[in-house]
């Protein structure tokens, strides 16, 4: 039976590691701590801006994640044409996320589904809570989009996305718990399999987001969360909770 | 986990397939954490030099029968396996190439080194999600030296949105489960092959590979 | 790498390696700027403010626990200066709560019992060293921190004591975010403590997630804030203390010294920095400091002289001298014992030490690792 995934999600910005798309540069974190062989996949998203002096420095980073860590990686971030899926793949990732290509050019998803395989296309949703319902945001999160998230999901998985990941602007770098409500609304919506993220604080967190949720995957922005005692100890407190998820 | 200490490790070398598609840089990392000889390529005279052959990939049926056609390495590999015995492991879609045939945007011939036929997923029931994404098992139905030593309960890392559906039991070694049971891995004489990716199931997987090159291509 | 990553702030000396610190368009940190507004802050309105916070307290009690407030108390000169501003001049009556320090020393112990001698009442809570001990080294090597689960302890007691004795104020010193250099989330923020920020910025990490081959869930009662629904109803609130009155940590030292016979570091001067005033409590906090160096790239020094500078006490250059001088001295006094408390042999040591070195704040010169930007 297939598992429930625990994800660490990291963003960086020139190479150095974000607390979340919206803070400040995290100091906290050095880049000795690739060694969590319990987690079961990881996220890199690049969040520099496009006239950012470096994209190499990211680069060095998903490589350096490819080569320590024989998890599939999922990486993202300014990615707006095929070649740039290319590039990814070919220091290391496994499937490539798309956020505002994918809103401001809907065939983007079709051609890599069809070139790379479903798969290989994760498309991103950040969305933020509004009076009635929710409103996806683009560029970072930046910029208000017409778009509801369930809506915007449905399409991408039409148009042949293999996976949505799902962030909620607000919570994203709280310790406050995902917002279920916004995970179930997208969850129902589609048949394709969905991490989310944005608020994991404590362990009971994850165990909602897998029960209220309906989420597949489980992500976290954490850097805490990302040390080997801490995904086993996440990883125990899911199955005692009848959780199943990989040892 | 330490690394890996196959026998005869320096004599064999593998091959990794590069037919324009799938992620080979993990494949070439997960070897060289094994300190495996490899070469990746897609050039006929050093595959055919090659103790062992490793047929990666991801992406469509059609699109993976086309590059290989193009590139002349579908008959050289149906010389070398089939006829050569050359040992092969099929991962993901290059397992399904493997098949007699693909159903995927209609209806294609595969390597046909398998009698079977890829066919899609179905979504029995709302909590069933496809594509098939993450950690599942793998049962064993037969023993088979990709498996040796790799505890019974070990989970491997799946993403796809095909299966492959065996005409002959015994080509069968492993199975999962996604709703509906489904062929994991298969093993027919020196042809090999898992659905799921052994580079990217961390120690369970390195192992897997291990015993390809050790166990083997190394005889 | 050759642009300078590191750059200091052109008032005082905070880098922006600091977390959260933000720089303006002037090259001056959001540190400074908080402390130029001090000066044009009414302090009165802030003092009635205060005031009409506290006269319903006064006159709540005997229908609560008999005390009025909590303060979480060190012993310290900050804790000390507002325990007794507290009941001396406000009229107050404070519960004295303090987290005991991880490994408590004599200048602690005798600052404490000269309050407690003018007649406070004192709670002294001391969480249990299996468990603490533990995480202080598993933090240590995963965080360079070996006072993430004190900082979770000292957060959550006096809150936890707040709401177990039904008493409804608490009494912080400071917002370290204002007055050091972070994020304040509102104006707000300054006034009344934000649990959910602290747990955030100090903590990182929810302490219910601690559990491991060695701590247990119950081990983790100190550390987990009371249910914030529960503070809620009991209308528990807690306030910095240097909201209401302006906050300068010299003058705290002053101040406090004169009351009592308050004991500084005997040496004259502690390891990292050229005060001997400040966090003097734990034997743990040098090398807490010294952590800090290795891991942003400004110390002990580096901090106190942007504080004194900040609260006009000193001059740019006055403190450039001394961070030049004291900033990357080594965590000498009580290191043998902390390495004991912690657990580990000298070459374990050094060797997470170096781990924590951000690479674009160190680099590696012959044998001995060099800052790329000290402080200038």
């Amino acid at each position: 039976m297939l598992r429930k995934r625990v994800i660490t999600v990291l963003t960086f910005n020139d190479g150095v590691l974000f607390r979340s798309k919206l803070f400040t540069p995290d100091y906290r974190y050095t880049a000795n701590f690739v060694d969590a062989w319990s987690i079961d996949e990881i996220v890199l998203l690049d969040i520099s801006r496009p006239e950012r002096r470096n994209p190499e420095l990211f680069f060095t980073v998903v490589e350096d994640f490819s080569r320590k860590c024989f998890v599939p990686l999922c990486v993202g971030g300014g990615v707006r044409k095929l070649e740039d899926f290319k590039v990814y793949l070919d220091l290391g990732a496994d499937k490539i996320a798309i956020n505002t290509a994918a809103i401001e050019d809907a065939t983007l998803i079709t051609r890599a589904a069809t070139r790379f395989g479903s798969q290989c296309v994760v498309v991103s949703i950040d969305a933020r809570k509004e009076s009635a319902g929710y409103r996806v945001y683009k560029n970072c999160g930046r910029e208000a989009t017409e778009w509801q998230p369930e809506n915007l999901a449905r399409r991408a998985e039409e148009l042949g996305a293999g996976e949505i990941l799902l962030t909620s602007i607000e919570r994203d770098g709280s310790l406050e718990g995902y917002d279920n409500a916004l995970n179930r609304r997208v969850a129902d919506s589609v048949a394709i399999p969905v991490i989310v993220c944005g608020g994991a604080g404590k362990w009971q967190d994850f165990v909602d987001g897998f029960r209220i949720g309906g989420a597949d995957a489980v992500g976290t922005t954490n850097i805490y969360h990302f040390t080997e005692t801490s995904i086993r100890s996440a990883k125990q407190y899911l199955s005692k909770h009848e959780i199943s998820v990989r040892a | 986990m330490g690394a890996a200490q196959p026998a005869a490790i320096t004599v064999s070398m593998l091959a990794i397939v590069d037919y324009g598609l799938g992620n080979l840089r993990s494949i070439c990392a997960a070897l060289e954490r094994l300190e495996v000889a490899y070469a990746c390529t897609s050039d006929k005279e050093t595959i055919g030099k090659a103790d062992g052959l490793i047929l990666p990939g991801v992406g469509a049926f059609g699109d993976g029968m086309n590059n290989l056609r193009r590139l002349g390495l579908a008959e050289l590999l149906g010389d070398l396996v089939v006829e050569g015995k050359r040992p092969v492991l099929g991962i993901c879609l290059g397992f399904q190439l493997m098949a007699r045939e693909g159903h995927e945007f209609g209806h294609a011939p595969g390597l046909g080194w398998i009698e079977a036929a890829v066919l899609p997923m179905s979504r029995v029931d709302e909590s069933v999600r496809i594509p098939h994404v993450g950690w599942n098992d793998c049962t064993r139905t037969r023993q088979s030296p990709l498996f040796d030593e790799i505890p019974e309960n070990a989970l491997f890392y799946f993403t796809h949105s095909y299966h492959m559906q065996c005409s002959d039991e015994r080509d069968v070694v492993a199975m999962s489960d996604h709703g509906l049971p489904f062929v994991a891995a298969v093993q027919k004489g020196n042809i090999f092959g898992t659905q799921f990716h052994p580079e990217k199931s961390q120690w369970h997987g390195l192992s897997l590979l291990r015993n390809f090159a050790a166990k083997v291509v190394a005889c | 790498m050759d642009a300078p990553h590191v750059i200091f702030c052109k008032k005082c000396l905070t880098p922006n390696s600091r977390p959260r610190v933000s720089f303006d368009d002037e090259g001056v940190c959001n540190a400074c700027r908080n402390a130029e507004e001090k000066a044009t802050i009414d302090w009165d309105a802030r003092k009635n403010q205060f005031l009409q916070l506290v006269a319903p307290l006064r006159e709540r009690r005997g229908s609560s626990s008999g005390y009025d407030c909590v303060v979480p108390w060190s012993g310290g000169k900050d804790s000390s200066t507002i325990a007794y501003k507290l009941k001396f001049e406000f009229g107050l009556n404070p519960l004295l709560v303090t987290y005991s320090p991880m490994i408590p020393n004599e200048i602690g112990h005798h600052n404490r019992e000269e309050m407690v001698r003018l007649g406070f009442d004192h709670l002294f809570f001391r969480a249990n060293q299996k468990a603490l001990r533990h995480l202080a080294k598993r933090f240590f090597v995963e965080r360079g921190n070996p006072k993430v689960a004190w900082d979770a302890g000292i957060n959550a007691v006096p809150l936890q004591v707040a709401v177990n004795y039904k008493i409804p104020v608490v009494f912080y010193a400071e917002h370290g975010e204002s007055e050091y250099g972070g994020r304040v989330l509102s104006e707000e923020h300054r006034r009344t403590r934000d649990f959910t920020e602290v747990l955030e910025n100090y903590v990182g990490d929810d302490p219910r997630n601690w559990v491991d081959d060695v701590v247990t869930e119950d081990d983790l009662a100190p550390y987990v804030y009371p249910p914030l629904e529960q503070i809620e109803i009991l209308g528990v609130k807690a306030f910095y203390f240097g909201y209401f009155f302006r906050w300068s940590m010299y003058e705290n030292y002053l101040y406090i010294r004169d009351k009592i016979d308050f004991r500084t570091n005997v040496k004259g001067r502690t390891d990292g920095t050229f005060t001997n005033y400040d966090s003097l409590d734990d034997k743990i906090d040098n090398l807490y400091y010294y952590m800090q160096f290795i891991k942003f790239g400004f110390g002990r020094a580096v901090r106190d002289a942007s504080r004194l500078i900040q609260n006009g006490h000193m001059t740019r250059e006055e403190g450039l001298e001394l961070a030049r001088k004291y900033d990357d001295e080594f965590c000498y006094e009580h290191f043998a014992e902390v390495l004991g408390y912690l657990d580990l042999t000298r070459d374990e040591f050094d060797r997470i030490v170096d781990q924590h070195r951000n690479p674009e704040i160190w680099r590696r010169i012959g044998s001995r690792w060099v800052l790329r930007n000290p402080p200038q």
